[in-house]
């Protein structure tokens, strides 16, 4: 049938129909996958991740969205990776080719996070990683890829620099040193390089001992340990491998200095897991990319902890940081066009000050990475984690190499 | 240096490991050996029991010990209703569609306790749960121990029933000819439900065990039904005897490798163990059909 509307009611139809469309789209959220093991082995970091990004998403949208695009929302999907580099792969190829993500963030372990930006070069696709710490990435020429997280050889570099300062102040002769790791890309490249480092800083590596983070028994690699007489023993693992070294440390009554690295040795949930007391014995250490008792992450950790009833781990703090890095890229680009976020990503420049993480501020190199990314150390004391290291962000001094 | 202190070391951390190892393999070589079913989701009844009993600890103060208690009904009740639900309609069907099937379930339990208790490692802290002996250097972990020693306990007693009871007669009988144990009067399908859920109950006794020094998290599941299905084809499929000493071998194996080799290659060692005696004695080391 004819429509026998008349035809300047059409007309105005039409030109009422553009504003009110460009009104939705101005209100459609922006989305920006992350990729990130919310099942698997790895679902820790995931399930924490995610927390972190619904609260940094709730502030941004309730501080206005994003201004340079109207004001638009922002919404972050969390992508399930299972922490199986396959699937990571699988999900970029999903995201970049079905969705047209204009970027992707990274929330995944070393691993997955090389696969993903083996795959995020092939496609053009800027990939932004705030969880994996593998160096190793930086070192294969990729334009697409950038790490706002602190690498193996910063975290090394801490170490060492602690190390040094822990020796100077017990006086006497250096301490000698064990690695203790699990064998992932992640703990096996952070204690290759930082041995190298402490080796030839003149340290005395007496022994090194890695496992695999599925074993369930770790009495047999601690014994090991134990038996190379280590006054200070470098660490690098998660969680479970963490807990379960550290209970072994308890049956063979081993309490060294330990400096740790990774997830687990500053795993808010330690003290539960293996006790207080003895997290505080062996001066339990850790490098970290969060500081929770800095000044700065109290606009994270307040309303965190509120939220979720628990402080939260390094790991939520990937999530908060990774919402906030996309915001600041997307404010830069104006446009979701990936060649206009990866020109945002280069000249993107966010000071310390507007940062929850002891970063001096989120600057990209040429390669790739963060050349304001710095560490904190922190140190379980009284059964409470402190920063106590560097000097300019310490809370409290580092506890005493001897005499304890 | 390895010294013999830390070999020894090894060798009783394995041995006890192992022994809770075999618990967890005699389980399921007590179901396939009565119903040919290969059960994947073994691991995961595991892990659902581990959660029981931190649940238990949290909400009633229970020692894991005593949850074994508490939990060996619920679990002999879940053992029975997947039986009769999801086991039985395909039992005769063939093995991929009860591989399938088990898989499904397994699937189904860790995102379950994904949803229920999020990706976090639960644990249960105890006053027993650091308690060593000190024997001459050699450290001996008192969980472990006793773990040991539920697991020597549970293995005797099931040798018990199935060598000197009737119910156990029929149990062997079903195993070793179910068509004859039918002719014979035996209730077939009734042995084998109990048996299952048998099977299912007795992981009430790892958990408990395993609670008082490990933790659990929605994946444990996965890494027991592997180690468990590795136990009973090196012991030989269905095979008790072979499932116990299979499971010790397995946590010296474990234990050793820690000792003599660095990296990644520690935990292949007992797939090589495992790849061996496949290739030289492809029945198992004890495969001979149901034995108590």
């Amino acid at each position: 049938m004819e429509s026998n509307r008349p035809w300047f009611g059409r007309l105005i139809a039409a030109l009422c129909s553009v504003p009110l469309l460009a009104l939705a789209q101005s209100r459609e959220p922006i989305t920006i996958p992350i990729i990130t093991p919310l099942s698997g082995a790895g679902a820790v970091l995931g399930q924490d991740i995610q927390k972190g990004v619904a609260l940094g998403v709730e502030h941004i949208n309730a501080a206005g969205g994003i201004k340079s695009m109207g004001g638009r929302p922002l919404r972050i999907e969390v992508v399930d990776t299972q922490g199986k580099p396959e699937i990571a792969r699988v999900e970029m190829e999903r995201l970049a080719v079905r969705n047209n993500a204009p970027m992707v963030l990274g929330g995944e372990i070393s691993a997955g996070t090389g696969a993903a930006a083996q795959f995020a070069e092939t496609y053009g696709l800027p990939f932004v990683n705030s969880a994996a710490a593998n160096s190793d990435l930086l070192h294969r020429g990729y334009k697409w890829y950038f790490t706002e997280q602190i690498t193996n050889e910063d975290e090394a570099a801490t170490w060492l620099a602690l190390l040094k300062h822990l020796a100077e102040k017990a006086g006497g002769p250096p301490p000698t040193v064990a690695f203790l790791y699990e064998d992932s890309p992640r703990g096996s490249v952070s204690a290759k390089l930082a041995k190298k480092l402490v080796e030839s800083a003149g340290f005395k590596v007496v022994a090194d001992v890695s496992y695999n983070r599925a074993e369930r028994n770790l009495l047999t690699h601690v014994a090991k340990v134990q038996q190379a007489k280590p006054e200070v023993v470098m660490w690098a693992g998660y969680t479970e491998d963490v807990a379960a070294g550290l209970k072994a440390m308890q049956q063979l009554n081993f309490t060294p200095y330990i400096l740790g690295a990774g997830g687990g040795p500053g795993d808010p949930r330690m003290p539960e897991l293996v006790g207080a007391a003895f997290i505080d014995k062996v001066h339990l250490s850790t490098v970290d990319y969060f500081a929770a008792d800095s000044e700065r992450a109290k606009r994270f950790v307040v309303p965190y902890t509120k939220q979720y009833g628990q402080v939260p781990s390094s790991y939520a703090s990937i999530g908060y940081r990774a919402a906030f890095l996309a915001k600041a890229v997307l404010e830069k680009s104006g446009k979701l066009d990936r060649a206009a976020i990866r020109s945002a990503l280069q000249g993107l420049n966010i000071p310390g000050s507007e940062l929850i993480s002891p970063f001096k501020s989120v600057q990209f190199a040429p390669d790739g990475h963060n050349l304001g990314a710095q560490n904190a150390v922190t140190q379980w004391q009284d059964g409470r984690k402190s920063t106590v290291w560097p000097p300019e962000i310490a809370v409290k001094p580092p506890a005493p190499l001897r005499g304890r | 240096m390895i010294t013999g202190a830390l070999l020894v070391q090894a060798l009783i951390s394995g041995l006890l490991m192992g022994g809770i190892y075999a618990l967890v393999a005699l389980a399921l070589a007590l179901s396939f050996g009565v119903l040919r079913v290969l059960n994947f989701a073994h691991g995961d009844l595991l892990m659902m029991a581990m959660y029981g009993a931190v649940v238990l600890h949290r909400w009633l103060g229970l020692h894991p010990y005593w949850a074994i208690v508490v939990l060996a009904l619920p679990m002999l009740a879940l053992g029975w209703l997947m039986f009769v639900g999801l086991i039985r309609p395909v039992q005769h069907a063939g093995v991929l569609v009860q591989a399938q099937m088990t898989l499904g379930v397994s699937f189904v339990l860790q995102s379950a306790a994904l949803m229920i208790f999020g990706a976090d490692l639960l644990n249960v802290r105890t006053e027993m749960e650091m308690a060593v002996l000190r024997i001459e250097g050699v450290v001996v972990s008192v969980p472990l121990a006793i773990g040991f020693a539920v697991s020597l306990l549970i293995s005797g007693a099931l040798s018990w029933v199935l060598l000197g009871t009737d119910a156990g007669r029929r149990v062997r009988a079903t195993a070793q000819d179910p068509d004859m144990a039918r002719l014979c009067g035996v209730d077939v399908e009734r042995t084998q439900r109990w048996v299952f859920a048998l099977s299912v109950a007795l992981l009430a006794g790892v958990a408990g065990c395993l609670m008082t020094f490990s933790h659990v998290v929605p994946t444990a599941g996965l890494q027991y039904s592997v180690l468990a299905l590795l136990v009973v084809m090196l012991g030989g499929l269905g095979d008790l005897k072979g499932a116990f000493i299979g499971g010790l071998l397995i946590g010296i194996a474990e234990a050793l490798a820690g000792v003599f080799l660095n990296s990644a290659v520690g935990p292949a060692v007992i797939y090589v163990l495992f790849g061996l005696t496949l290739l030289f004695r492809p029945q198992g080391l004890f495969g001979r059909g149901m034995e108590a």
